[in-house]
């Protein structure tokens, strides 16, 4: 199988209390032991909390953090975080659009040399195609191209993201990992946005990474989802197979989460999850669920599940299957 | 055909930038404005830097500005001949004052020039990379915050030996750590918003990083500071002066002015008064700008 981007037992924890004196006793583990791959035209959404380490995993693809151990293997190269001109390729093909609009932006730039960062730093277009790629780039995420010379608070906020997908888009990337790209944006030009990202994966061969809380964008987006819950993966398969027939106690949470209304009005009851993420500081032994699940057994409070593959497309990390 | 298109465009790109510049420099204007004190400062100080500029027409007497004795007419009272009075050497007060302002604006530009030359890149470094090297530099300005900046000015100034250059380096050695802590605390702020992670996602250098992205972003609280600090810096420069570290004798500062005059204060009450009430009004007039400007700069108060 050819994969675009293949992750080995990512790992990633932050060192508590450190400091020129001490070394740290304690970590985060924000990303612990996460392995998934990426296959080209996929849109793999990633859902879980805040604070399970959705962000940190994006991050640690992105080469903004440095992982404690594992690999990460881009078209079956593996990633050398350290070597600059290696990382610089790598970045050409993944690109990332992040949450907040309004401080994606840098305030004091144009939309211009926003969107040209990047053409910039990789020199990948000189200074005289310049204006015409940013005016081809604006068009393409539906924004006019005379407003090139305005700043990001003369936009809204579906527009801005709009501009930062055009600067994600400005090297031509393989993979784009989108940090819940709809989550601070209004419900119209959410679903405007999340038009944008579906058609213009069918004109460049996109692959998403699609991060949010939000399982009715992932059901809309994506074909694949990765459950996650305090580090790791609970539940992993492909999009109908999982909402068809979850099998996680905490993505049968998640799920009951969502309100919705029916066509005829009626409002769907939502059960709120009992308690709170435990620290990521000190795991609970035993399943991370276990204090929050209906279904606790004797075995979820001693061992850790694995994630196992329950069917083709569908593999689940608890002891009940 | 192609390159004139982009020639257009660059052209266009000219046109539209100058007039953003023009533009918000209106709206910086009016903003300035509508606060009559601020007003009211950022006029007195630009007929400051005006009277500076021309001192040599704008002073009566020139000469007696840059020091020329004038034994003919010494301790003479304000009148229609010497505004302010003259002096123990029969020197034109208003002329000495006017030559003054070239020196004291001078300085306190130059000495917080100076620091920030020191403040920004050491700020920019100990903010954004953290760790040993923010421990090291901050540590550092912990020395010198711990010693009132007069004190370390006179220490650094009678060091040097008593001159004017030597009282502004030993003010600007004074003055650079604040700036740099004010400086890391904006750039830490700063540095953990999504577009410096979207810089580096793309691969921009941490050079370019810093200077293109994270010093825009967090200059104008050190703009703020610079103007409220140029009244402290001129009071500093007169202190040192008045107790004889600075400016030498017969050079028209203010601070000296008064020094000199203290000994004849019963006689000729006009000798200490007026330049004691000019040093006032620009001091106070700095402060006010600078607290103008904080509303001003203060992206809330902006019109969207």
């Amino acid at each position: 199988m050819n994969y675009l981007l293949n992750t080995k037992n990512l790992k990633k924890y932050f060192p508590v209390n450190k400091n020129l004196f001490n070394k740290a006793s304690k970590y985060v583990h924000a990303v612990d032991d996460v392995s998934f791959s990426v296959e080209s035209k996929d849109i793999i959404g990633i859902v879980g909390e805040s604070g399970c380490g959705k962000s940190t995993l994006a991050q640690l693809i992105m080469g903004i953090y440095t992982p404690t151990s594992g690999t990460i293997e881009f078209e079956g190269k593996s990633i050398n975080l350290q070597n600059k001109r290696n990382m610089l390729a790598y970045k050409r093909n993944i690109q990332m659009v992040f949450q907040d609009p309004y401080w994606s932006l840098n305030p004091r730039k144009m939309a211009k040399d926003i969107i040209a960062e990047p053409m910039r730093v990789h020199k990948t277009v000189n200074e005289y195609d310049m204006d015409s790629e940013i005016q081809r780039l604006l068009n393409m995420v539906g924004i006019s191209g005379d407003r090139m010379y305005e700043f990001p608070h003369e936009f809204s906020g579906g527009e801005r993201q709009r501009i930062a997908i055009a600067r994600s888009l400005s090297l031509s990337p393989k993979l784009l990992i989108l940090d819940e790209p709809t989550s601070s944006i209004d419900t119209l030009s959410q679903a405007g946005i999340l038009n944008l990202l579906i058609r213009i994966r069918d004109e460049l061969n996109l692959s998403y990474l699609l991060i949010s809380h939000d399982l009715s964008v992932i059901h809309f987006m994506s074909n694949k989802i990765i459950v996650m819950y305090l580090g790791k993966i609970v539940e992993m398969g492909d999009v109908n197979e999982i909402f068809n027939n979850m099998l996680h106690p905490y993505t049968k949470a998640l799920m009951l989460a969502i309100p919705s209304i029916d066509s005829s009005g009626n409002i769907k009851k939502i059960e709120a999850l009992e308690g709170n993420v435990p620290s990521a500081i000190n795991i609970p032994k035993g399943c991370r669920f276990n204090a929050r699940c209906k279904d606790c057994m004797d075995i979820c409070v001693t061992e850790e599940p694995t994630l196992k593959k329950i069917d083709k497309n569908h593999s689940v990390a608890c002891h009940l299957y | 055909m192609v390159e004139d298109k982009t020639k257009n465009n660059n052209r266009m790109f000219i046109a539209v930038k100058i007039k953003n510049k023009y533009n918000s420099l209106k709206t910086f204007l009016k903003l300035l404005f509508t606060n009559k004190l601020t007003g009211f400062a950022f006029v007195v100080i630009a007929a400051l830097v005006i009277i500076a500029i021309f001192a040599p027409i704008i002073a009566p007497y020139p000469d007696q500005g840059l020091g020329k004795v004038n034994l003919d007419e010494v301790f003479q009272s304000p009148n229609a001949k010497h505004i302010f009075g003259t002096d123990e050497l029969g020197r034109d007060i208003f002329s000495r004052l006017v030559y003054g302002a070239r020196i004291s604006l001078s300085i306190s530009i130059i000495t917080i020039v100076i620091a920030l030359i020191i403040a920004i890149p050491l700020g920019l470094i100990s903010g954004y990379y953290g760790g040993v090297v923010d421990e090291i530099i901050m540590r550092i300005t912990d020395i010198f915050l711990s010693f009132p900046p007069l004190l370390i000015a006179i220490v650094i100034a009678s060091f040097l030996g008593p001159s004017l250059k030597n009282a502004v380096i030993a003010i600007a050695i004074a003055w650079w750590p604040s700036y740099a802590r004010l400086i890391r605390a904006q750039v830490i702020s700063v540095k953990q918003k999504p577009f410096i992670s979207a810089s580096k996602c793309i691969g921009t250098s941490d050079f370019k990083i810093m200077l293109s992205h994270i010093l825009p972003n967090s200059i104008a609280p050190i703009i703020i500071q610079a103007s409220m600090d140029m009244g402290s810096v001129i009071l500093t420069a007169a202190s040192l002066s008045f107790i004889g570290l600075g400016a030498q004798a017969p050079e028209p500062e203010w601070g000296l002015i008064i020094s000199t005059s203290r000994r004849f204060i019963i006689d000729a009450w006009w000798y200490t008064v007026y330049p004691g009430i000019v040093i006032f009004i620009t001091v106070l007039s700095f402060n006010l700008l600078g607290d103008g400007l904080r509303e001003v700069l203060d992206p809330k108060t902006r019109v969207r």
